[in-house]
């Protein structure tokens, strides 16, 4: 298990044995490709090493800001597991958002939109 | 896909992704080796494309509605700091804003060598008003105080402000003595005018107030609070000498004073 956890970046939790991402605060990173880079090689081993049969695959996710370029690494990872899902893999993804703020749900639709992914939206 | 995006900012993209698409039908059906790679790349393109565009609209968005909540907090930030400088009573300034442009007039005034008057009030056995017609009618006589100062004050730079419980001051720039007793004399009457019974007052059958003007030179060296100290005094004189009067500083003897009652 790896935890990630610093103030321009989201809580990043990486459960392998459980088969679950976390991913939970908001995102601006100086460089957002260098803080996504390791948790999209994450799941590529994850997708590779799993079985089929190991059960579901679960990603939680909670972003009250994003920035455009960690908009950019989310989107290459909800299409990882759109292909993923797409191969016969169990997903289960859910998206939480604080009930309070508007904008946060706005902008989790706005993923699910572009994103052949189901997944569910919490409020919190 | 939007068609939006594909008819404005995309659109040299996908002018190469269709030149791309035209070579690949070409391609069709020959033996050409580099076909699939061709079509790899070409669905790789399309695939990054068709990402960048959502990824353009989801960040547009995300920006529009930053932007929104920015003017919102602006919009909200101005009603605050209009709430902060208001008497939440009377709707004239209050004290924190009087405080701030006396300041800055006397700063002002200091280097103008201009004229700067004050004029500070109280309303006359106001305790005597609060007891005998009750809290909301008090209430509502400070209201109607404050509204005829306000309207007896309406130069631009002129400042009506509730200085106290019942006192209520007016900064008034530029102005010189005659001037500002003049105002002084127009909000007596007014009040007078207003015609509210105030049947325990030793002055009058009707509310009535007592004021005191100052004007001053200001100096560097001298602070706001001095002009306070003396307006004060005056009304101090205005209210011991039989309320329901304009007490300034003639002009003619300096320090001496005299009962401006009309």
């Amino acid at each position: 298990m790896l935890t990630i956890i610093s103030k321009s970046t989201p809580r990043v939790d990486f459960n392998a044995k459980n088969r679950m991402l976390i991913i939970k605060g908001q995102s601006y990173p100086e460089n957002s490709f260098k803080f996504y880079d390791p948790i999209s090689q994450w799941l590529d081993m994850l997708f590779t090493t799993v079985e089929d049969d190991d059960g579901l695959i679960k990603l939680e996710i909670s972003l009250p800001y994003i920035n455009t370029s960690s908009t950019k690494c989310i989107l290459m990872l909800l299409e990882k597991f759109e292909v993923a899902e797409k191969n016969g893999r169990n997903m289960d993804v859910t998206w939480y958002y604080d009930k309070e703020n508007e904008n946060e749900l706005e902008c989790a639709q706005d993923f699910k939109e572009f994103v052949e992914l189901e997944f569910n939206l919490i409020a919190v | 896909m939007t068609s939006d995006n594909r008819s404005d900012i995309f659109q040299a993209d996908y002018k190469v992704l269709d030149a791309a698409e035209k070579v690949l039908q070409g391609l069709e059906g020959s033996d050409n080796a580099i076909r699939p790679q061709f079509e790899e790349i070409y669905l790789g393109y399309k695939r990054l494309l068709r990402q960048s565009s959502h990824l353009i609209i989801i960040a547009d968005r995300q920006q529009k509605r930053l932007i929104d909540l920015q003017n919102d907090i602006v919009e909200k930030n101005r009603e605050l700091e209009a709430l902060s400088i208001t008497d939440g009573m009377t709707g004239i300034a209050n004290r924190r804003r009087f405080d701030e442009v006396l300041t800055q007039e006397h700063a002002w005034h200091a280097r103008s060598g201009a004229k700067l008057s004050l004029i500070l009030l109280d309303v006359d056995h106001f305790k005597a008003f609060n007891d005998n017609y009750g809290h909301v009618q008090g209430d509502e006589c400070l209201r109607q105080i404050a509204r005829v100062i306000a309207d007896c004050t309406s130069r631009p730079a002129d400042l009506a402000a509730r200085y106290g419980g019942e006192e209520f001051a007016c900064i008034l720039p530029e102005t010189d003595n005659n001037g500002a007793i003049a105002i002084a004399e127009k909000i007596r009457c007014g009040i007078i005018a207003l015609a509210l019974p105030h049947k325990c007052s030793s002055v009058a059958d009707v509310v009535t107030v007592s004021l005191g003007v100052v004007t001053v030179r200001c100096t560097t060296g001298a602070s706001a609070v001095d002009i306070i100290i003396q307006v004060d005094e005056l009304l101090y004189q205005a209210k011991s000498s039989g309320r329901n009067r304009v007490e300034f500083v003639k002009s003619c003897c300096g320090a001496g004073t005299s009962s401006g009652v009309v």
